[in-house]
């Protein structure tokens, strides 16, 4: 299948990921080629077909706005890498 | 040995005190000892813990408080896709670090109140995108019944762990194929629960509106047990759905009269291995012959299905296969 046009160097930064001259050629490759299979998506005829909204048939599931126990402070940031003030530090992604 | 038994033959011994949940734990740890070392199935597991939760569950034996427990003191391993309150939870991926999970996800709390000894990280395809268990962080699950071969995926380390009986029964979750493939291919019982039926909070997701969770057993009537204690509809998975859970195991009665046997004849074509399409006729005809009747049945768009569902996976990991 046609590999699809693929900016591999813009993917990769938006994903914070450094990649090698060589990974970004196999990458940017391997990427391109998944893409390039919606061509075969398009090849079905679909008239017929009834979009698919959710797999099953339930709607507005929703619960009473009441507060319930939940995971303490302290065991939602017992894995942080990071954290001060009782929150999450984290990289900085936008300038 | 007692690493061997299925879940039914376990229990009855148990509860007859004929053996300690102590014993048949410490004999899926010996086989681990024994062969993980070529199968790695196993990403990591804790020894102490299982003994601990295996010996909680001989006292409560002793004292004669563990009565009607479906699953007691089962060990069954648990794929690293799914929360285990204080183990670790990686994915088969190096990108969650030392991650241990805070909290039981939904099947596992079932499992736990159910009488079953919780314990291992199963291998997997990281994140679940992949169908061989070659795409581990870590290490390549092996086939027991050939270690040159894979067990499939991205359930691999389950499939290979109840093949290898170095468990009595695990979890793994199906998206697009991952309990079956990896089942089939290990030569044990796996299947994927209809979608809502069990509830998924506690799933590291990989595609919300496909992913279910599912057993490995080695016979059918453990997994019928096993599906009985996960399902049910789950105030904290909004897609789980409130169909009453009936007894899955009272449908084991071995009559097939009248069953139909829906064959997808886009999948009998050629490219199909004439060994498995002999196996699949073989089965086929013994349906038949036990009063079962089959026939073909057109699979919705044909073989495009298999570009359909790898997108809708959003893609995986590397080159797309044939499916």
């Amino acid at each position: 299948m046609a590999a699809a046009e693929f900016d591999i160097k813009y993917v990769a930064h938006l994903a914070r990921i450094s990649l090698s001259p060589d990974e970004e050629k196999k990458l940017g490759a391997q990427l391109g080629n998944i893409l390039g299979y919606i061509e075969k998506l398009k090849e079905l005829d679909v008239t017929n077909v009834e979009p698919t909204a959710h797999a099953v048939p339930m709607v507005n599931v929703t619960r009473l706005d009441v507060a319930a126990p939940s995971l303490s402070h302290e065991d939602a940031l017992r894995n942080a890498p990071r954290q001060g003030g009782g929150l999450f530090i984290v990289p900085k992604i936008v300038e | 040995m007692l690493n061997q038994l299925t879940i039914s033959e376990l229990t009855a011994r148990l509860v007859r005190r004929e053996i300690s949940a102590r014993e048949a734990t410490q004999s899926c740890l010996d086989q681990i000892d024994r062969v993980d070392g070529k199968i790695h199935a196993f990403l990591s597991h804790n020894n102490a813990d299982a003994l601990a939760q295996a010996e909680a569950v001989d006292q409560r034996i002793a004292a004669g408080m563990a009565a009607g427990q479906p699953l007691l003191g089962v060990p069954v391993a648990i794929k690293d896709v799914l929360a285990v309150k204080n183990q670790p939870l990686n994915c088969g991926s190096k990108i969650l670090g030392n991650f241990i999970s805070p909290y039981d996800a939904t099947v596992i709390e079932k499992l736990k109140a159910a009488g079953a000894i919780i314990f291992g990280r199963l291998n997997m395809d990281e994140f679940a995108m992949g169908s061989s268990t070659e795409n581990s962080a870590f290490v390549t699950t092996r086939n027991p019944w050939d270690t040159a071969r894979i067990p499939g995926g991205s359930s691999g380390g389950s499939a290979a762990a109840v093949a290898a009986d170095e468990c009595i029964a695990s979890l793994g979750s199906d998206t697009g194929g991952s309990i079956r493939q990896p089942a089939a291919l290990c030569g044990c019982v796996g299947f994927k629960p209809t979608y809502g039926r069990i509830s998924r909070y506690g799933l590291v997701a990989f595609a919300s509106s496909l992913d279910q969770i599912g057993p490995f057993t080695k016979d059918v009537r453990d997994a019928a047990t096993l599906l009985g204690v996960m399902s049910g509809i789950d105030p904290r998975d909004s897609t789980s759905v409130p169909e009453p859970v009936p007894d899955y195991t009272a449908a084991l009665t071995g009559n097939i009269k009248g069953l139909k046997i829906g064959l997808p004849k886009e999948y009998l074509v050629g490219g199909l291995d004439p060994e498995v399409k002999a196996a699949v006729d073989a089965a086929v005809k013994k349906l038949e012959s036990l009063g079962g009747a089959s026939g073909n049945f057109p699979a919705a768009h044909g073989l495009r299905g298999g570009h359909i569902l790898y997108h809708c996976h959003g893609g995986g990991v590397g080159e797309p296969g044939a499916v």
